[in-house]
């Protein structure tokens, strides 16, 4: 999945469907977002439950202001950073910012690569995880990750090039490794 | 060097089946969970205001010995505060773009947060000039929005 399911864009008459809280367009509208919505909210909560309370709440906000939206095409972006917004509330109800290690694994990939990963992203901190996923795997700037986590453009730049430093320390110490080489890039 | 750690390519557990009838019975029935939040932010804003009203019934009657009028500072943020929640609430009844309605969102919270600090400590001149900078800014997101949508109007 390379293109970012949050770039499709809702038509007008979809739109007006959602404002009008249409059950069968707000059905489809969720199918069609919330792989990526669910990807996200997993990544940045680092536990199923947290990314259900996310996901449901995002989508549950997003389609009950869907109204006060006037244009479809940003649709995507918005849902995003409703998603975002609710996953960093996950953290603030937790009382601090690092997520407890995952109960489970939460991805499906047997290659233990992956998992030396996803262990070392597990035990970032809220924000660092925040930062490093919006913009390495969502491919957000650092002026949207600023404007959305309400900082500066040098706080998100440091947090990165720090978060970034740290994981690839980290996959260096993990035995499972196969990132090493390209974590040392 | 975009992504070092090709994680645009970590693989996630697809979303859980049952995800969407939980999300319709949410959608049936009226947010609980979001109305302590506003609620406590209302109670939050309130109290703020009761504690500047009287700080500044306070100033108003002995001036020079309350902390506020021995420090102009504290006052000046105080009264750019009250000038700009002023406009604020002229604007907020306005259409917004998305971007706008979550930023905004985003800062009525952290506003919340700040008037919590506040009724604790309402003389912190680096609260006051925090909460100021803050309502420039969502009165700006608010401005711009405005000239955005009267543009949009006169297009017609």
């Amino acid at each position: 999945m390379n293109k970012n399911a949050f770039d499709q864009s809702l038509d007008a008459l979809c739109l007006k469907r959602l404002a009008k809280n249409c059950r069968r367009t707000q059905e489809q509208v969720y199918r069609s977002y919330v792989d990526a919505a669910w990807r996200l909210a997993l990544r940045l909560t680092g536990c199923e439950a947290g990314a259900w309370d996310a996901v449901q709440e995002g989508f549950v906000r997003a389609f009950r202001q869907a109204g006060k939206l006037r244009d479809g095409n940003a649709f995507g972006f918005w849902l995003r950073r409703i998603i975002v917004n609710q996953a960093m509330d996950v953290h603030r109800v937790r009382g601090r910012e690092s997520a407890e290690p995952p109960p489970e694994s939460i991805t499906n990939a047997p290659d233990p690569a992956w998992l030396d990963l996803e262990t070392v992203l597990s035990g970032l901190g809220a924000h660092d995880r925040m930062v490093l996923w919006l913009h390495d795997a969502e491919g957000m700037t650092h002026d949207e990750i600023a404007s959305l986590a309400g900082k500066t453009v040098s706080w998100s730049k440091t947090r990165l090039s720090r978060t970034r430093a740290r994981v690839r320390e980290a996959l260096n110490r993990e035995p499972n490794s196969s990132l090493r080489k390209v974590s040392n890039e | 060097m975009n992504d070092p750690l090709d994680l645009r390519n970590l693989p996630s557990a697809p979303p859980p089946a049952d995800l969407w009838p939980s999300i319709e019975a949410a959608l049936d029935k009226p947010s609980r969970r979001r109305a302590p939040r506003y609620l406590s932010m209302a109670v939050a804003a309130s109290l703020v205001l009761a504690v500047v009203a009287a700080q500044f019934l306070d100033v108003a009657r002995t001036p020079g010995t309350s902390k506020a009028a021995a420090n102009p500072e504290l006052q000046q943020a105080r009264a750019a505060s009250a000038r700009l929640e002023r406009v604020l609430r002229a604007q907020r009844d306005g259409v917004l773009d998305a971007t706008s309605i979550e930023s905004l969102a985003w800062m009525e919270q952290e506003l919340g947060w700040l008037d919590v600090q506040l009724a604790d400590r309402p003389s912190e001149a680096g609260l006051w000039r925090q909460r100021t900078n803050l309502l420039a800014e969502m009165a700006s997101e608010y401005q711009r929005n405005n000239w955005q949508s009267d543009l949009q109007l006169a297009s017609y």
